[in-house]
């Protein structure tokens, strides 16, 4: 013998309504009847809303607690690129010193004939 | 002198290729992910931003209704969700992205590129310097500053590669778990529309399922009240538009399940950077997949046209 049937949730409950609402207005050919069906949609999707915008709410801390999870991880990022970029700038610096000794020999070659 | 630099360079780099230099197949992998995963946030992104437009639209749509009963008030359009709300989830997906493009960044071809480039600048002078009349009798020939400049290349670039190695694998592991969360956080979110009983819809895609059902109930309502006065092209516009709107409510809703399906992947993918090491191929079809589903879900979400439906 099957159980009764479970509770619906409220957000469930509301939704059904509306459901059965919007079939009603489809089916509607009298502006009156669809005008006052729609006003009491209104009133039903609504509640949908703010049953919604709660469940929404109740997760808000976690997203901004996962926000700072991944900025800790973005300094180590951070300090991986700049480790890169010295080494590109080491490199950079070799080849501005070798111009220096360029310009320097040539300078002394003038002075001081090899 | 030039000479021993010459041999020593050769030997250098003999050393660091055998080594192995180039990009890893970790940094590459870190790096196509890093692609794909930045389409996704910017697509999760959107997808408040849709439902957020599609709620607005359907508010001014219902103020045309009843304008001429209930006039304007300005407090009645409501964004679905509060400031707050929305900004952290943005800030989430801002620093998400900011975590995508970093890891493509740093391991792509970028800095191994920066290298080259900085190696071939300094061969460059070393060969003005050794055509240095000055130094004529050093004899420096051009396959030596060659073998030098290699040399310093490949020692650059093995540096590179030992910061990846040793650096990206604890990062890597360190966000799994938070990427874990952010996708079933985001996956809540976007929850789902109702089932064929109109009930069981949460999050997003109840929302968006709600206030498409909005704009249909507004359209038909309008229809209704002005059947007998609209000039008959008017009035067949206004009903080809109750088709229109329950096929867009439909493509609307299968985006934001491909945003969900991208969503997993995105997790799964991540796991991949670490423990797919063997099945490399593997890896790059996940990323392949998750590219191609992140731009078509993006393209569909600029595609939305969010006309007002009534008038």
């Amino acid at each position: 013998m099957p159980g009764p049937e479970p509770a619906l949730s409220p957000i469930d409950t509301f939704q059904f309504l509306h459901y059965n609402l919007l079939r009603a207005i489809e089916a509607s050919t009298d502006g009156a009847a669809t005008s006052t069906m729609r006003q009491a949609d209104n009133v039903i999707q609504d509640a949908i809303t703010a049953l919604n915008r709660a469940d929404f709410r109740a997760r808000t801390a976690e997203f901004q607690q996962l926000t700072g999870q991944i900025n800790a991880q973005l300094t180590q990022l951070k300090a991986l690129k700049e480790d890169m970029s010295r080494i590109v700038a080491d490199v950079t610096l070799a080849a501005k010193v070798v111009d220096g000794i360029d310009s320097a020999i040539g300078v002394a070659a003038k002075i001081f004939p090899i | 002198m030039v000479q021993l630099t010459g041999q020593a360079s050769a030997a250098l780099c003999c050393c660091l290729l055998t080594a192995g230099c180039g990009v890893s197949p970790l940094a590459t992998r870190v790096s196509a992910f890093g692609a794909a995963a930045s389409l996704i946030a910017k697509d999760s992104s959107a997808s408040y931003d849709t439902v957020e437009r599609t709620v607005y639209n359907a508010e001014v749509s219902s103020l045309v209704l009843d304008f001429d009963t209930k006039g304007f008030d300005p407090a009645g359009i409501k964004p679905f969700l509060s400031g707050e709300d929305l900004a952290a989830r943005h800030s989430m997906l801002d620093a998400l992205q900011h975590y995508a493009t970093f890891l493509q960044d740093v391991g792509g071809n970028a800095p191994l590129d920066a290298v080259n480039t900085a190696t071939a600048e300094l061969g460059q002078r070393l060969h003005s310097l050794s055509t240095n009349s000055a130094l004529a009798k050093l004899k420096a020939n051009d396959d030596e500053v060659k073998g030098l400049t290699t040399a310093i290349d490949a020692a650059g670039q093995l540096l590179v590669e030992r910061k990846h190695q040793k650096a990206l694998p604890p990062i890597v592991t360190a966000m799994q778990g938070v990427i874990d969360r952010i996708c079933a956080l985001l996956d809540a979110d976007l929850g789902s529309a109702p089932n064929a009983e109109g009930i069981g819809g949460r999050g997003l895609r109840l929302q968006l399922w709600t206030e498409y059902d909005r704009l249909i109930v507004n359209q038909k309502t309008w229809l209704d009240r002005n059947k007998t006065t609209l000039p008959p092209q008017e009035k067949a516009d206004g009903i080809a538009k109750l088709p229109a709107l329950v096929k867009e409510q439909r493509a609307a809703d299968d985006t934001l399940v491909a945003t969900q399906n991208a969503l997993k992947d995105l997790a799964k993918t991540h796991r991949a950077l670490l423990t797919e090491h063997k099945r490399g191929t593997s890896f790059f079809t996940y990323v392949a997949e998750m590219k191609d589903d992140a731009e078509r879900i993006a393209g569909f979400y600029n595609s939305l046209n969010f006309k007002v439906a009534t008038q």
